[in-house]
């Protein structure tokens, strides 16, 4: 299925009859929030899906793209990596940054091309591959079962923190 | 902020208009029938080519695929589906809401059976995906899914090998998104 995640997640949202107020926003992102908002002096570069809920993270954060000291990362970046492609990509993202989060939706995750063996457990796995990409990464959020016709492309569900 | 702990109908009772986008994101040869009436010939995708080149007899039974455009190819189709707006589009269709977990006694054991992109393979534990092959295997049966969804590791295991040691059934890889299996 191809999605437009500029309208998907909005779209999504919209469809329910009974959400109150005028931002409704899913869980995961709430993580983000909380994590983010913890770091009040952080300036954070956004390399991520540009949904309404970007808009409602710059109420709460500092955003810039050219002078940052954290990075929030998920979305088309991540599109079909395998376990070395995803390392190497969120290593270069994140090199010059003190914090980040990062999410990834398991499943844009295709191939074990790392020379490390997995364990059994998918969300072990997961731990991990972020553990090579940077041992003091902390898993904040964990994939579960949502319906069919899910949110997962609006804004994973695997959420990372970083705080070197 | 009001907080969205998953997306579910479960949550909360969704608008008529998302009713519909979900029912038509999960069947998309239900717009491609509609052009049809137009005199536009169905445009058959692989896997209904597939279907088409091997069917042994006139009839086969579609599940939850709108599959009612098989009979513009002569064949007896019967139509299973879980949503009640499938009515909308083929009266003669049959509603069954709890199709993931139940195979009704009224579809014959000896035709041929097609899934294509069920929603309720979409996230599926390994667990329930067993049941369902046991629950709907008695003839040969067509799965035109994406094997990651059913939640294992797929990073270290193969869906097949997960599958081949806990049913006793035969399994045909035709490509990676479709499988027969038959008893």
């Amino acid at each position: 299925m191809t999605v437009n995640h500029d309208l998907w997640r909005d779209q999504q949202l919209n469809g329910f009859k009974n959400l109150s107020g005028a931002s409704p926003i899913l869980e995961q992102e709430q993580v983000m929030l909380n994590f983010v908002k913890t770091y009040s002096d952080v300036v954070w570069r956004w390399v991520a899906t540009n949904t309404k809920f970007k808009k409602i993270c710059q109420q709460h954060i500092s955003i810039s793209n050219t002078d940052y000291n954290g990075i929030i990362i998920f979305g088309p970046v991540f599109h079909q990596q395998t376990t070395q492609s995803l390392v190497t990509t969120i290593k270069k993202l994140t090199s010059e940054c003190d914090y980040a989060y990062v999410t990834i939706n398991r499943y844009e995750v295709i191939r074990h091309d790392m020379n490390i063996a997995l364990p059994d457990n998918i969300d072990d796995s997961l731990d991990i591959i972020m553990y090579h990409c940077d041992p003091k990464f902390k898993r904040l959020h964990t994939f579960n079962r949502v319906d069919g016709n899910h949110m997962i492309a609006a804004h994973p569900m695997d959420c990372y923190g970083l705080c070197r | 902020m009001q907080i969205v702990p998953g997306y579910s109908t479960d949550f909360g009772s969704i608008r008529l208009i998302q009713q519909f986008r979900l029912y038509h994101l999960s069947r998309p040869s239900v717009k491609k029938w509609r052009t049809v009436r137009h005199g536009i010939p169905y445009q058959v995708d692989a896997t209904d080519q597939w279907i088409l080149n091997n069917l042994q007899d006139d009839k086969l039974v579609a599940v939850d695929c709108a599959g009612w455009y098989f009979k513009e190819f002569n064949i007896n189709t019967t139509c299973l589906e879980s949503d009640l707006l499938s009515k909308q589009y083929f009266p003669g269709c049959y509603v069954e809401p709890d199709i993931f977990i139940h195979r009704p006694t009224y579809i014959p054991d000896d035709q041929m059976v097609v899934f294509k992109y069920p929603w309720f393979l979409k996230y599926a534990t390994l667990d329930q995906f067993i049941n369902f092959l046991n629950t709907w295997v008695r003839s040969i049966t067509v799965l035109n899914f994406d094997p990651i969804f059913i939640q294992h590791n797929h990073l270290k295991f193969s869906l097949e090998k997960l599958v081949r040691n806990q049913v006793d059934l035969n399994i045909q890889i035709i490509n990676s998104r479709l499988w027969t299996v038959s008893p």
